[in-house]
């Protein structure tokens, strides 16, 4: 940065006898100054800011959330880790950023955002409600169950929280319950296919029912999530469906 | 000088699985016996006895499929009823742990609920502002009261049973006379959700505790608000009398427990031992006890000068 000032042409034309003659004197100041810390005496350069940090912030929020109405959900994301920048406490960002992860699929980091969310700030009852949601994507039906009672418990009067995500999740879970059941009694009433397993492959199927209820678990799991077609003949499971998990 | 008055004497760490929602301590009078219960999310009612200064689990109650919202004594102290997220009020023998009455409010129907001083009734708040009265011998709905308003947060009866007093959601407090069943005050002092109240135990004062972080005192007889109390940092989920007219404890999301004089409406003491959020504290019988239970899944008990 280049300024005009006078002082700094008068000193190139001063003559080199009397620098010299004053050589000394200068010495001697510098000497004196020797304490001083010279990095607070550097002049503060001016930074103009056309808006504060809580605004530009919330400026970012809204276009954020205003791309997620249009599901550009990743601009959107974009947007609110700028704002984030600014505000790394604003838990509604998060909240807003898992929001827009469930929507895209990206279970795992909207669970991390959701936990962010809940613990900033603990008595916000949608943080809650989308940790549920974000644990439900998951397949932990039980932990989703115990964040929709946290929000339910925070705030009961809300509708749809009761209706769709608490109700809802407790039905899911009573119906798991009761497929057991019934595939336990069918598993009472027709022993034959344990047999049929028994003789294919021994180690396994002691394996299997050395877990809890190891193979009856794992068909229940299969017929309650409908994407998956039911085969009734299958004796092993593949491993990558999203299993509903119990405890 | 305080530090010496209140002290915490005992911690019961992991004392369910999961956060603890509510409590209530009661001296069964049969038997002598300090019995404290406790409600959380993981769907079980626990019975304590609190015996040489430390607390006995004796039965974990099976039974509500939801979290637990609400428990309550009788006042002599041998019944003890619950009540779930499912609505379900359910009515425990504490000696023997069994389920007497298992009543099924209806569909989001019940909330909080509390005994009447004989022991006869249960009333309990409701998701459209109604009050629900059970009779404990009979499981049926026995009376219902209506606010008019919204959801019916926090219930409590006056130990003379003369009146029940409710907090909405909205930060309204309905005060109904009971033998006539009619409201005979509204107090529009809070803005916010009100998690709490209770009356001293002379039913001259109603406690109010809100989730914009204050505590109000309104005389019940002219309506009028005696005071207002700030000192929480966060919102207040419990306030319980003690039995000498003059203290009262209040418990907060700000983790915090507090001890506080009515008569000066100063803060006496801070309790700063839970981990998270204070959903319920309570004073013992003789008001020289207080127990505590928060989202940290602990029970703490705390000693205060003899009344």
């Amino acid at each position: 940065m280049t300024s005009f000032s006078w002082k700094k042409k008068t000193g190139g034309n001063v003559k080199r006898s009397v620098s010299t003659a004053f050589e000394e004197d200068t010495k001697d100041d510098s000497e004196q100054l020797e304490g001083v810390d010279w990095l607070i005496l550097v002049p503060h350069r001016k930074i103009i800011c056309l808006e504060d940090a809580l605004s530009k912030s919330s400026r970012l929020k809204n276009e954020g959330s205003l791309l997620a109405e249009s599901e550009r959900y990743w601009e959107a994301i974009k947007k609110w880790d700028e704002a984030l920048q600014f505000t790394p406490e604003d838990e509604t960002i998060y909240e807003m950023k898992a929001q827009a992860l469930l929507a895209l699929c990206e279970v795992f980091p909207a669970l991390a955002m959701a936990e962010k969310v809940v613990k900033l700030k603990p008595t916000w009852w949608t943080g809650y409600q989308t940790l549920g949601r974000a644990q439900l994507g998951l397949g932990e039906v039980r932990q989703a169950m115990k964040s929709f009672s946290r929000a339910v418990h925070i705030n009961p009067a809300e509708e749809e929280l009761w209706k769709e995500d608490f109700l809802w999740s407790f039905s899911l879970l009573k119906q798991k319950a009761d497929q057991k059941k019934l595939l336990e009694q069918e598993m009472d009433n027709s022993k034959v296919k344990l047999t049929e397993l028994n003789s294919s492959d021994e180690e396994k199927v002691t394996e299997i029912s050395n877990e809890k209820q190891g193979t009856s678990e794992k068909n229940t799991s299969l017929s309650t999530i409908d994407k998956h077609p039911h085969e009734p003949e299958i004796k092993y499971l593949p491993q990558n469906y999203v299993h509903m998990r119990d405890k | 000088m305080a530090n010496q008055l209140y002290s915490l004497i005992f911690k019961q760490e992991q004392a369910h699985e999961d956060s603890i929602w509510s409590c209530a301590w009661k001296k069964n009078e049969t038997d002598g016996t300090e019995n404290i219960i406790t409600g959380g999310i993981d769907d079980l009612v626990k019975i304590w006895r609190w015996t040489d200064g430390r607390l006995d689990l004796r039965h974990a109650l099976e039974g509500h499929q939801l979290g637990v919202v609400s428990v309550d004594i009788n006042k002599n102290g041998t019944l003890a009823a619950s009540s779930s997220l499912d609505s379900h009020v359910r009515v425990w023998d504490i000696i023997t742990g069994k389920c007497i009455k298992s009543i099924d409010a209806g569909p989001v129907d019940a909330w909080t609920l509390a005994f009447s001083p004989d022991s006869r009734f249960l009333a309990t708040g409701s998701h459209s502002g109604k009050i629900n009265i059970f009779g404990v011998d009979s499981g049926r709905k026995e009376m219902t009261m209506d606010t008019r308003g919204k959801f019916t947060l926090s219930i409590a009866y006056s130990p003379n049973g003369q009146y029940i007093a409710c907090g909405s959601i909205d930060g309204i407090v309905n005060v109904f006379d009971v033998n006539k069943g009619v409201p005979i005050n509204t107090l529009e002092g809070h803005a916010k959700p009100i998690r709490s109240l209770c009356f001293s135990p002379d039913s001259q004062l109603l406690l109010t505790g809100s989730d914009d972080n204050t505590i109000k005192v309104y005389e019940i007889q002219h309506a009028i608000m005696a005071g207002a109390l700030s000192g929480h940092g966060s919102w207040v989920l419990s306030v319980d009398f003690c039995k000498d007219d003059t203290h009262f404890v209040s418990s907060s999301s700000d983790k915090t427990v507090k001890i506080w004089d009515a008569g000066s409406r100063q803060c006496v003491h801070t309790f700063y031992d839970h981990a998270d959020q204070v959903w319920s504290a309570k004073y013992s019988d003789d008001g020289s006890k207080i127990v505590s239970v928060s989202d940290d899944k602990s029970i703490q008990v705390y000693e205060g000068p003899p009344v």
